[in-house]
Protein backbone atom coordinates (compact mmCIF):
# COMPACT_ATOMS: atom_id res chain seq x y z
CA UNK A 1 0.00 0.00 0.00
CA UNK A 2 1.40 3.41 -0.97
CA UNK A 3 2.02 5.90 1.83
CA UNK A 4 0.86 9.50 1.58
CA UNK A 5 3.39 10.98 3.97
CA UNK A 6 7.09 10.47 4.15
CA UNK A 7 7.19 8.99 7.63
CA UNK A 8 7.60 5.22 8.04
CA UNK A 9 4.54 3.48 9.47
CA UNK A 10 6.46 2.14 12.46
CA UNK A 11 7.50 5.69 13.35
CA UNK A 12 3.92 6.92 13.16
CA UNK A 13 2.86 4.04 15.41
CA UNK A 14 5.62 4.86 17.89
CA UNK A 15 4.72 8.54 17.89
CA UNK A 16 1.05 7.91 18.56
CA UNK A 17 1.79 5.29 21.20
CA UNK A 18 4.19 7.51 23.11
CA UNK A 19 1.77 10.44 22.96
CA UNK A 20 -1.14 8.40 24.31
CA UNK A 21 0.98 6.72 26.98
CA UNK A 22 2.50 10.02 28.11
CA UNK A 23 -0.91 11.66 28.55
CA UNK A 24 -2.53 8.71 30.29
CA UNK A 25 0.34 8.04 32.67
CA UNK A 26 0.93 11.72 33.55
CA UNK A 27 -2.65 12.94 33.82
CA UNK A 28 -4.53 9.77 34.82
CA UNK A 29 -1.83 7.56 36.34
CA UNK A 30 -2.99 4.77 34.01
CA UNK A 31 -0.96 2.36 31.97
CA UNK A 32 -1.97 2.05 28.32
CA UNK A 33 -0.92 -0.70 25.90
CA UNK A 34 -1.40 -0.94 22.16
CA UNK A 35 -3.54 -4.00 21.37
CA UNK A 36 -3.33 -3.73 17.59
CA UNK A 37 -2.80 -1.28 14.76
CA UNK A 38 -4.38 -1.15 11.28
CA UNK A 39 -3.37 0.91 8.29
CA UNK A 40 -5.57 1.81 5.31
CA UNK A 41 -6.19 4.44 2.61
CA UNK A 42 -9.83 5.57 2.56
CA UNK A 43 -11.33 6.82 -0.67
CA UNK A 44 -13.45 9.64 0.74
CA UNK A 45 -16.52 7.68 1.78
CA UNK A 46 -18.17 7.97 5.21
CA UNK A 47 -16.52 5.72 7.75
CA UNK A 48 -17.66 4.14 10.95
CA UNK A 49 -15.44 4.75 13.96
CA UNK A 50 -13.30 1.70 14.51
CA UNK A 51 -15.28 0.53 17.53
CA UNK A 52 -18.41 -1.46 18.27
CA UNK A 53 -21.20 1.10 18.61
CA UNK A 54 -23.68 -0.90 20.63
CA UNK A 55 -23.58 1.61 23.48
CA UNK A 56 -23.36 5.37 23.74
CA UNK A 57 -20.06 6.48 22.33
CA UNK A 58 -17.99 9.61 22.71
CA UNK A 59 -15.39 10.71 20.17
CA UNK A 60 -13.09 13.67 20.80
CA UNK A 61 -11.35 15.00 17.73
CA UNK A 62 -8.50 17.43 17.30
CA UNK A 63 -6.98 18.41 13.98
CA UNK A 64 -3.67 19.82 12.90
CA UNK A 65 -2.77 21.78 9.79
CA UNK A 66 0.31 23.28 8.20
CA UNK A 67 2.94 21.34 6.30
CA UNK A 68 0.90 18.31 7.21
CA UNK A 69 -2.88 17.97 7.64
CA UNK A 70 -4.69 15.55 9.80
CA UNK A 71 -7.34 14.70 12.32
CA UNK A 72 -7.33 12.35 15.28
CA UNK A 73 -10.52 10.86 16.73
CA UNK A 74 -10.28 9.32 20.16
CA UNK A 75 -13.33 7.10 20.59
CA UNK A 76 -14.60 5.28 23.65
CA UNK A 77 -17.77 4.30 25.45
CA UNK A 78 -19.58 6.97 27.44
CA UNK A 79 -18.94 4.94 30.61
CA UNK A 80 -15.18 4.89 30.00
CA UNK A 81 -15.17 8.62 29.21
CA UNK A 82 -16.87 9.18 32.58
CA UNK A 83 -14.25 7.05 34.32
CA UNK A 84 -11.36 8.92 32.68
CA UNK A 85 -12.94 12.28 33.56
CA UNK A 86 -13.28 11.32 37.23
CA UNK A 87 -9.66 10.23 37.25
CA UNK A 88 -8.43 13.38 35.51
CA UNK A 89 -10.26 15.76 37.81
CA UNK A 90 -9.85 13.77 41.03
CA UNK A 91 -13.62 13.46 41.45
CA UNK A 92 -15.27 10.81 43.61
CA UNK A 93 -18.67 11.09 41.95
CA UNK A 94 -19.66 12.04 38.41
CA UNK A 95 -22.92 11.29 36.59
CA UNK A 96 -22.53 9.85 33.09
CA UNK A 97 -25.17 12.40 32.08
CA UNK A 98 -22.87 15.33 32.94
CA UNK A 99 -21.93 15.73 29.28
CA UNK A 100 -20.48 19.24 29.70
CA UNK A 101 -17.81 18.13 32.16
CA UNK A 102 -17.02 14.87 30.38
CA UNK A 103 -16.88 16.49 26.92
CA UNK A 104 -14.50 19.13 28.20
CA UNK A 105 -12.22 16.64 29.96
CA UNK A 106 -12.15 14.26 27.00
CA UNK A 107 -11.50 17.18 24.65
CA UNK A 108 -8.51 18.17 26.79
CA UNK A 109 -7.15 14.61 26.84
CA UNK A 110 -7.43 14.57 23.04
CA UNK A 111 -5.80 18.00 22.83
CA UNK A 112 -2.85 16.83 24.91
CA UNK A 113 -2.53 13.56 22.99
CA UNK A 114 -2.70 15.13 19.55
CA UNK A 115 -0.48 17.96 20.80
CA UNK A 116 2.19 15.44 21.73
CA UNK A 117 1.84 13.72 18.35
CA UNK A 118 1.89 17.02 16.48
CA UNK A 119 4.97 18.23 18.36
CA UNK A 120 6.82 15.12 17.20
CA UNK A 121 5.70 15.86 13.62
CA UNK A 122 7.04 19.41 14.01
CA UNK A 123 10.39 18.08 15.15
CA UNK A 124 10.52 16.05 11.92
CA UNK A 125 10.03 19.21 9.85
CA UNK A 126 6.24 19.02 9.51
CA UNK A 127 5.33 22.18 11.38
CA UNK A 128 1.62 22.60 11.94
CA UNK A 129 -0.95 24.08 14.34
CA UNK A 130 -3.60 22.40 16.44
CA UNK A 131 -7.32 23.01 16.15
CA UNK A 132 -9.70 23.38 19.07
CA UNK A 133 -11.13 20.02 20.22
CA UNK A 134 -14.68 19.06 19.35
CA UNK A 135 -16.83 16.20 20.59
CA UNK A 136 -19.16 13.76 18.85
CA UNK A 137 -21.68 11.73 20.82
CA UNK A 138 -24.08 9.01 19.78
CA UNK A 139 -24.48 5.31 19.15
CA UNK A 140 -24.24 5.27 15.38
CA UNK A 141 -22.26 8.15 13.94
CA UNK A 142 -20.00 8.29 10.90
CA UNK A 143 -16.80 10.13 10.11
CA UNK A 144 -16.39 12.00 6.80
CA UNK A 145 -12.89 11.14 5.76
CA UNK A 146 -10.84 13.35 3.49
CA UNK A 147 -9.81 11.71 0.26
CA UNK A 148 -6.14 11.15 -0.30
CA UNK A 149 -5.51 10.66 3.40
CA UNK A 150 -3.81 7.83 5.17
CA UNK A 151 -5.75 6.16 8.00
CA UNK A 152 -3.95 4.65 10.97
CA UNK A 153 -6.16 3.04 13.60
CA UNK A 154 -4.78 2.28 17.03
CA UNK A 155 -6.63 -0.03 19.44
CA UNK A 156 -5.58 0.68 23.02
CA UNK A 157 -6.13 -1.19 26.24
CA UNK A 158 -6.05 0.66 29.53
CA UNK A 159 -6.12 -1.81 32.40
CA UNK A 160 -8.97 -3.81 30.81
CA UNK A 161 -10.81 -0.94 29.13
CA UNK A 162 -10.62 -0.42 25.36
CA UNK A 163 -10.53 2.73 23.31
CA UNK A 164 -9.45 3.70 19.82
CA UNK A 165 -7.37 6.49 18.32
CA UNK A 166 -8.15 6.97 14.63
CA UNK A 167 -5.61 9.07 12.74
CA UNK A 168 -6.24 10.53 9.27
CA UNK A 169 -3.20 12.25 7.83
CA UNK A 170 -1.89 13.68 4.56
CA UNK A 171 0.87 16.05 3.55
CA UNK A 172 0.07 19.73 3.01
CA UNK A 173 0.01 21.31 -0.41
CA UNK B 1 -1.54 38.98 51.63
CA UNK B 2 -2.66 36.27 49.21
CA UNK B 3 -1.00 36.01 45.83
CA UNK B 4 -3.20 35.87 42.73
CA UNK B 5 -2.81 33.47 39.83
CA UNK B 6 -4.76 33.99 36.60
CA UNK B 7 -5.31 30.78 34.64
CA UNK B 8 -6.40 31.29 31.03
CA UNK B 9 -7.52 28.13 29.29
CA UNK B 10 -10.61 27.26 27.26
CA UNK B 11 -10.68 23.88 29.00
CA UNK B 12 -12.60 23.88 32.26
CA UNK B 13 -10.80 20.62 33.09
CA UNK B 14 -7.39 22.32 32.99
CA UNK B 15 -8.63 25.21 35.11
CA UNK B 16 -10.03 22.71 37.63
CA UNK B 17 -6.69 20.83 37.72
CA UNK B 18 -4.84 24.11 38.32
CA UNK B 19 -7.21 25.05 41.16
CA UNK B 20 -6.85 21.62 42.73
CA UNK B 21 -3.03 21.72 42.48
CA UNK B 22 -2.84 24.94 44.48
CA UNK B 23 -5.61 24.08 46.94
CA UNK B 24 -3.23 23.87 49.89
CA UNK B 25 -1.58 27.21 49.17
CA UNK B 26 -2.66 30.71 50.10
CA UNK B 27 -3.31 31.59 46.47
CA UNK B 28 -6.33 33.20 44.86
CA UNK B 29 -7.11 31.65 41.48
CA UNK B 30 -8.82 33.79 38.84
CA UNK B 31 -10.08 32.09 35.67
CA UNK B 32 -10.56 33.16 32.07
CA UNK B 33 -11.52 31.07 29.04
CA UNK B 34 -9.79 32.98 26.23
CA UNK B 35 -7.42 35.84 25.50
CA UNK B 36 -10.08 38.56 25.54
CA UNK B 37 -11.38 37.48 28.93
CA UNK B 38 -7.79 37.01 30.06
CA UNK B 39 -6.79 40.62 29.29
CA UNK B 40 -9.88 41.92 31.08
CA UNK B 41 -9.19 39.68 34.10
CA UNK B 42 -5.53 40.75 34.18
CA UNK B 43 -6.53 44.45 34.24
CA UNK B 44 -9.09 43.85 36.95
CA UNK B 45 -7.20 41.51 39.28
CA UNK B 46 -3.55 42.52 38.61
CA UNK B 47 -2.36 38.91 39.12
CA UNK B 48 1.11 37.94 40.33
CA UNK B 49 1.35 35.32 37.57
CA UNK B 50 -0.55 34.22 34.47
CA UNK B 51 -0.80 30.62 33.24
CA UNK B 52 -1.61 30.87 29.56
CA UNK B 53 -2.81 28.32 27.01
CA UNK B 54 -2.21 28.90 23.29
CA UNK B 55 -4.98 27.25 21.32
CA UNK B 56 -8.17 28.99 22.42
CA UNK B 57 -11.23 30.40 20.63
CA UNK B 58 -11.96 34.16 20.28
CA UNK B 59 -8.34 35.21 21.00
CA UNK B 60 -5.50 32.71 21.23
CA UNK B 61 -2.64 32.80 23.71
CA UNK B 62 -0.04 34.27 21.34
CA UNK B 63 -2.24 37.24 20.46
CA UNK B 64 -3.12 37.78 24.10
CA UNK B 65 0.54 37.63 25.14
CA UNK B 66 1.45 40.18 22.45
CA UNK B 67 -1.26 42.57 23.65
CA UNK B 68 -0.32 42.03 27.30
CA UNK B 69 3.33 42.88 26.67
CA UNK B 70 2.29 45.99 24.71
CA UNK B 71 0.18 47.28 27.61
CA UNK B 72 2.21 49.47 29.94
CA UNK B 73 0.00 48.51 32.91
CA UNK B 74 0.16 44.76 32.32
CA UNK B 75 3.52 44.00 30.76
CA UNK B 76 5.20 43.46 34.14
CA UNK B 77 3.02 40.42 34.92
CA UNK B 78 5.06 37.21 34.52
CA UNK B 79 3.58 34.60 32.19
CA UNK B 80 4.06 30.84 32.13
CA UNK B 81 2.73 29.08 29.05
CA UNK B 82 0.73 25.94 29.84
CA UNK B 83 0.02 24.36 26.50
CA UNK B 84 0.07 21.25 24.37
CA UNK B 85 1.67 23.32 21.61
CA UNK B 86 5.44 22.80 21.72
CA UNK B 87 6.49 23.06 18.08
CA UNK B 88 9.91 24.68 17.73
CA UNK B 89 8.66 27.64 15.66
CA UNK B 90 5.87 28.44 18.10
CA UNK B 91 8.12 28.18 21.15
CA UNK B 92 10.70 30.52 19.56
CA UNK B 93 7.99 32.99 18.59
CA UNK B 94 6.62 33.07 22.13
CA UNK B 95 10.08 33.30 23.70
CA UNK B 96 10.73 36.45 21.65
CA UNK B 97 7.58 38.10 23.01
CA UNK B 98 8.70 37.33 26.56
CA UNK B 99 7.62 34.64 28.98
CA UNK B 100 8.95 33.35 32.29
CA UNK B 101 8.60 29.63 31.65
CA UNK B 102 6.98 27.00 29.44
CA UNK B 103 5.07 23.94 30.62
CA UNK B 104 4.09 21.41 27.98
CA UNK B 105 0.89 19.41 28.48
CA UNK B 106 0.58 16.73 29.74
CA UNK B 107 1.92 18.04 33.02
CA UNK B 108 2.16 16.71 36.54
CA UNK B 109 0.87 18.63 39.54
CA UNK B 110 4.40 18.64 40.99
CA UNK B 111 5.88 20.25 37.87
CA UNK B 112 3.19 22.90 37.92
CA UNK B 113 3.77 23.71 41.61
CA UNK B 114 7.54 23.72 41.19
CA UNK B 115 7.54 26.08 38.20
CA UNK B 116 4.93 28.43 39.67
CA UNK B 117 6.83 28.34 42.99
CA UNK B 118 9.92 29.66 41.22
CA UNK B 119 8.04 32.80 40.20
CA UNK B 120 5.82 33.54 43.20
CA UNK B 121 6.23 32.77 46.88
CA UNK B 122 3.77 29.95 47.59
CA UNK B 123 2.72 29.90 51.22
CA UNK B 124 0.53 27.21 52.75
CA UNK B 125 -2.91 28.33 53.88
CA UNK B 126 -2.17 29.80 57.30
CA UNK B 127 -3.42 28.19 60.47
CA UNK B 128 -5.18 31.41 61.36
CA UNK B 129 -7.42 31.07 58.33
CA UNK B 130 -8.39 27.53 59.21
CA UNK B 131 -9.30 26.74 62.79
CA UNK B 132 -6.06 26.33 64.73
CA UNK B 133 -5.10 22.68 65.02
CA UNK B 134 -5.06 21.08 68.44
CA UNK B 135 -2.27 19.00 69.88
CA UNK B 136 -4.62 15.99 69.89
CA UNK B 137 -5.41 16.36 66.15
CA UNK B 138 -3.74 14.03 63.62
CA UNK B 139 -0.23 15.06 62.58
CA UNK B 140 2.01 13.54 59.87
CA UNK B 141 5.66 13.27 60.86
CA UNK B 142 8.24 12.12 58.34
CA UNK B 143 11.38 10.71 59.95
CA UNK B 144 14.47 10.19 57.79
CA UNK B 145 16.72 7.87 59.80
CA UNK B 146 18.73 4.81 58.76
CA UNK B 147 18.99 3.37 62.28
CA UNK B 148 16.07 1.04 63.04
CA UNK B 149 16.34 1.48 66.83
CA UNK B 150 15.82 5.25 66.60
CA UNK B 151 12.98 4.76 64.11
CA UNK B 152 11.28 2.34 66.55
CA UNK B 153 11.66 4.82 69.41
CA UNK B 154 10.04 7.52 67.31
CA UNK B 155 7.11 5.30 66.37
CA UNK B 156 6.31 4.45 69.97
CA UNK B 157 7.64 7.50 71.82
CA UNK B 158 4.85 10.04 71.36
CA UNK B 159 2.06 10.06 73.90
CA UNK B 160 -0.34 11.27 71.23
CA UNK B 161 -1.81 8.33 69.33
CA UNK B 162 -3.02 10.63 66.54
CA UNK B 163 0.51 11.50 65.49
CA UNK B 164 1.63 9.27 62.65
CA UNK B 165 5.35 8.69 62.16
CA UNK B 166 6.41 7.57 58.68
CA UNK B 167 10.01 6.32 58.77
CA UNK B 168 12.18 6.22 55.66
CA UNK B 169 15.84 5.32 55.47
CA UNK B 170 17.11 7.16 52.38
CA UNK B 171 16.96 10.62 50.85
CA UNK B 172 15.23 9.28 47.72
CA UNK B 173 12.42 7.76 49.78
CA UNK B 174 12.15 10.97 51.79
CA UNK B 175 11.73 13.12 48.66
CA UNK B 176 9.04 10.76 47.35
CA UNK B 177 7.22 10.69 50.69
CA UNK B 178 7.34 14.49 50.98
CA UNK B 179 5.81 14.77 47.51
CA UNK B 180 3.12 12.13 47.99
CA UNK B 181 1.80 13.11 51.40
CA UNK B 182 1.40 16.48 53.01
CA UNK B 183 3.95 16.26 55.83
CA UNK B 184 3.35 18.46 58.88
CA UNK B 185 6.80 17.87 60.36
CA UNK B 186 9.99 16.45 58.87
CA UNK B 187 12.83 15.12 61.05
CA UNK B 188 16.16 14.41 59.33
CA UNK B 189 18.94 12.50 61.04
CA UNK B 190 22.26 14.20 60.41
CA UNK B 191 24.01 10.87 60.95
CA UNK B 192 23.01 9.79 57.42
CA UNK B 193 26.18 9.00 55.43
CA UNK B 194 28.00 11.47 53.18
CA UNK B 195 26.28 14.54 54.58
CA UNK B 196 23.01 13.44 52.96
CA UNK B 197 20.94 14.98 55.77
CA UNK B 198 22.07 18.53 54.96
CA UNK B 199 21.67 17.93 51.22
CA UNK B 200 18.15 16.52 51.76
CA UNK B 201 17.20 19.59 53.81
CA UNK B 202 18.23 21.85 50.91
CA UNK B 203 16.33 19.78 48.35
CA UNK B 204 13.15 19.74 50.45
CA UNK B 205 13.34 23.47 51.18
CA UNK B 206 13.69 24.29 47.48
CA UNK B 207 10.34 22.63 46.77
CA UNK B 208 7.40 25.03 47.29
CA UNK B 209 5.43 22.19 48.89
CA UNK B 210 7.93 21.98 51.77
CA UNK B 211 9.17 25.55 51.81
CA UNK B 212 7.41 26.32 55.10
CA UNK B 213 7.24 22.81 56.61
CA UNK B 214 9.07 22.70 59.97
CA UNK B 215 12.19 20.57 59.46
CA UNK B 216 14.10 19.31 62.51
CA UNK B 217 17.65 17.99 62.63
CA UNK B 218 18.21 14.88 64.76
CA UNK B 219 21.69 15.03 66.33
CA UNK B 220 23.57 13.43 69.23
CA UNK B 221 23.29 15.66 72.31
CA UNK B 222 27.04 16.09 72.74
CA UNK B 223 27.77 16.94 69.10
CA UNK B 224 27.67 20.71 69.44
CA UNK B 225 29.58 21.23 66.19
CA UNK B 226 26.85 19.46 64.20
CA UNK B 227 24.14 21.34 66.10
CA UNK B 228 25.71 24.66 65.14
CA UNK B 229 25.95 23.51 61.52
CA UNK B 230 22.25 22.56 61.53
CA UNK B 231 21.30 25.98 62.87
CA UNK B 232 23.41 27.71 60.25
CA UNK B 233 21.86 25.58 57.50
CA UNK B 234 18.40 26.79 58.52
CA UNK B 235 16.77 23.82 60.26
CA UNK B 236 13.66 24.88 62.20
CA UNK B 237 14.93 23.32 65.41
CA UNK B 238 17.08 20.50 66.76
CA UNK B 239 16.10 17.23 68.43
CA UNK B 240 18.89 15.67 70.45
CA UNK B 241 19.67 12.00 71.07
CA UNK B 242 18.96 10.41 73.51
CA UNK B 243 15.47 11.63 72.76
CA UNK B 244 13.29 13.28 75.41
CA UNK B 245 9.87 12.86 73.81
CA UNK B 246 8.20 15.29 76.18
CA UNK B 247 10.61 17.96 74.98
CA UNK B 248 10.17 16.89 71.33
CA UNK B 249 6.38 17.15 71.61
CA UNK B 250 6.74 20.66 72.98
CA UNK B 251 9.09 21.66 70.15
CA UNK B 252 6.84 20.14 67.50
CA UNK B 253 3.76 21.81 68.96
CA UNK B 254 5.53 25.18 68.87
CA UNK B 255 6.84 24.69 65.32
CA UNK B 256 3.47 23.54 63.99
CA UNK B 257 1.62 26.26 65.94
CA UNK B 258 -0.62 23.68 67.64
CA UNK B 259 -3.12 24.62 70.30
CA UNK B 260 -1.72 22.77 73.32
CA UNK B 261 -4.34 23.93 75.81
CA UNK B 262 -5.98 20.49 75.90
CA UNK B 263 -2.86 19.21 77.66
CA UNK B 264 -3.65 21.41 80.65
CA UNK B 265 -7.35 22.41 80.52
CA UNK B 266 -10.31 20.01 80.71
CA UNK B 267 -13.83 20.02 82.12
CA UNK B 268 -15.30 17.65 84.68
CA UNK B 269 -18.41 17.77 86.84
CA UNK B 270 -19.23 21.35 85.82
CA UNK B 271 -15.74 22.47 86.75
CA UNK B 272 -12.80 23.79 84.71
CA UNK B 273 -9.79 21.64 85.62
CA UNK B 274 -6.28 23.10 85.23
CA UNK B 275 -3.76 20.25 85.45
CA UNK B 276 -0.02 20.64 85.82
CA UNK B 277 2.43 17.89 84.83
CA UNK B 278 4.85 16.24 87.29
CA UNK B 279 7.78 18.45 86.38
CA UNK B 280 6.48 21.51 84.52
CA UNK B 281 9.20 23.22 82.48
CA UNK B 282 9.36 26.99 82.21
CA UNK B 283 7.88 26.57 78.72
CA UNK B 284 4.94 24.59 80.15
CA UNK B 285 4.32 27.21 82.89
CA UNK B 286 4.36 29.94 80.23
CA UNK B 287 2.00 27.92 78.05
CA UNK B 288 -0.52 27.50 80.87
CA UNK B 289 -0.17 31.16 81.78
CA UNK B 290 -0.81 32.26 78.19
CA UNK B 291 -4.07 30.27 78.03
CA UNK B 292 -5.25 31.06 81.57
CA UNK B 293 -7.22 34.27 81.11
CA UNK B 294 -9.05 33.08 77.97
CA UNK B 295 -9.85 29.69 79.47
CA UNK B 296 -11.21 31.11 82.71
CA UNK B 297 -13.34 33.75 80.96
CA UNK B 298 -14.42 31.03 78.49
CA UNK B 299 -15.53 28.91 81.45
CA UNK B 300 -17.69 31.77 82.68
CA UNK B 301 -19.14 32.20 79.19
CA UNK B 302 -20.14 28.55 79.05
CA UNK B 303 -21.78 28.65 82.48
CA UNK B 304 -19.08 27.02 84.63
CA UNK B 305 -18.75 28.47 88.12
CA UNK B 306 -15.83 26.50 89.57
CA UNK B 307 -12.16 26.03 88.76
CA UNK B 308 -9.92 23.28 90.16
CA UNK B 309 -6.12 23.36 90.02
CA UNK B 310 -4.97 19.76 89.85
CA UNK B 311 -1.37 19.57 91.08
CA UNK B 312 -1.44 16.03 92.46
CA UNK B 313 1.20 14.85 89.95
CA UNK B 314 3.52 17.73 90.80
CA UNK B 315 6.86 16.50 92.15
CA UNK B 316 8.18 19.81 93.51
CA UNK B 317 6.34 23.01 94.33
CA UNK B 318 8.38 26.05 93.35
CA UNK B 319 7.85 29.77 93.02
CA UNK B 320 7.03 29.56 89.28
CA UNK B 321 4.13 27.25 90.03
CA UNK B 322 3.01 29.32 93.03
CA UNK B 323 3.05 32.50 90.94
CA UNK B 324 1.00 30.81 88.24
CA UNK B 325 -1.56 29.63 90.81
CA UNK B 326 -1.77 33.10 92.39
CA UNK B 327 -2.47 34.65 88.96
CA UNK B 328 -5.15 32.06 88.32
CA UNK B 329 -6.76 32.59 91.72
CA UNK B 330 -6.83 36.34 91.10
CA UNK B 331 -8.63 35.81 87.78
CA UNK B 332 -11.15 33.54 89.53
CA UNK B 333 -11.83 36.07 92.25
CA UNK B 334 -12.34 38.86 89.71
CA UNK B 335 -15.00 36.74 88.01
CA UNK B 336 -16.52 35.47 91.29
CA UNK B 337 -15.59 31.86 90.54
CA UNK B 338 -15.01 29.28 93.29
CA UNK B 339 -11.60 27.60 93.06
CA UNK B 340 -10.01 24.51 94.61
CA UNK B 341 -6.57 22.96 94.72
CA UNK B 342 -6.34 19.18 94.23
CA UNK B 343 -3.12 17.67 95.55
CA UNK B 344 -1.72 15.33 98.17
CA UNK B 345 -0.14 15.49 101.61
CA UNK B 346 3.35 16.07 100.16
CA UNK B 347 2.16 19.14 98.25
CA UNK B 348 0.32 20.28 101.34
CA UNK B 349 3.58 20.16 103.29
CA UNK B 350 5.48 21.99 100.59
CA UNK B 351 2.86 24.73 100.54
CA UNK B 352 3.65 25.40 104.18
CA UNK B 353 7.21 26.33 103.21
CA UNK B 354 6.14 29.46 101.30
CA UNK B 355 4.50 32.56 102.72
CA UNK B 356 2.29 32.85 99.58
CA UNK B 357 0.91 29.31 99.80
CA UNK B 358 0.88 28.35 103.46
CA UNK B 359 -2.82 29.15 103.84
CA UNK B 360 -3.91 27.12 100.80
CA UNK B 361 -6.49 24.40 101.39
CA UNK B 362 -5.49 21.22 99.53
CA UNK B 363 -8.15 18.60 98.63
CA UNK B 364 -7.37 14.95 97.93
CA UNK B 365 -9.74 14.69 94.94
CA UNK B 366 -12.16 16.71 92.84
CA UNK B 367 -15.13 14.95 94.46
CA UNK B 368 -13.86 15.89 97.93
CA UNK B 369 -13.42 19.50 96.85
CA UNK B 370 -16.87 19.75 95.24
CA UNK B 371 -18.60 18.15 98.21
CA UNK B 372 -16.86 20.48 100.69
CA UNK B 373 -19.46 23.18 99.99
CA UNK B 374 -16.88 25.95 100.27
Amino acid sequence: MSKLIDIPEEELVGMMMSSVQDVFSTMLSLQVDLDKHESSTPTGESLKPAMEQSTDMVAANVGFSGKIYGMVYICMSSALATKFTKQLLGMDELEESDHETINDALGELANMTVGGFKNQLSHKGYSCQLTIPSILRGSNFQIESTSQSQRETFYFDSEGDSFVADLFVREGN
Amino acid sequence: MSKTLLTIDDSKAVRMIVKKAFGEFDLEIVEATNGVEGLAAASKSNPDLILLDITMPVMDGIEMLTKLKADVNLKHIPVIMLTAEAGKETVLKIAKIGIRDYIVKPFSEDTLIEKVGRVIDLRPISDQEESRRKITDPLNILLVEDKPAIADQFKSGFSNANWTVNCVTSTGEAIDAAQETNQDIIVISLSLPRDQGIELFRILRSNPRNKYTPIFALIVKTDTHEQTRAQETGFTNIITKPIDFHEVETKIAAAANLDTSEKYFTEDSGCLIVSLPATPSTHAINEVSSFLEDKISGAVDSGLKKVAFDVHELEVLNMNVIKLMLDAMKSCMELSLSYYIIGNSKIEQECMAFEESKSWKIYGSLQEALSSGS
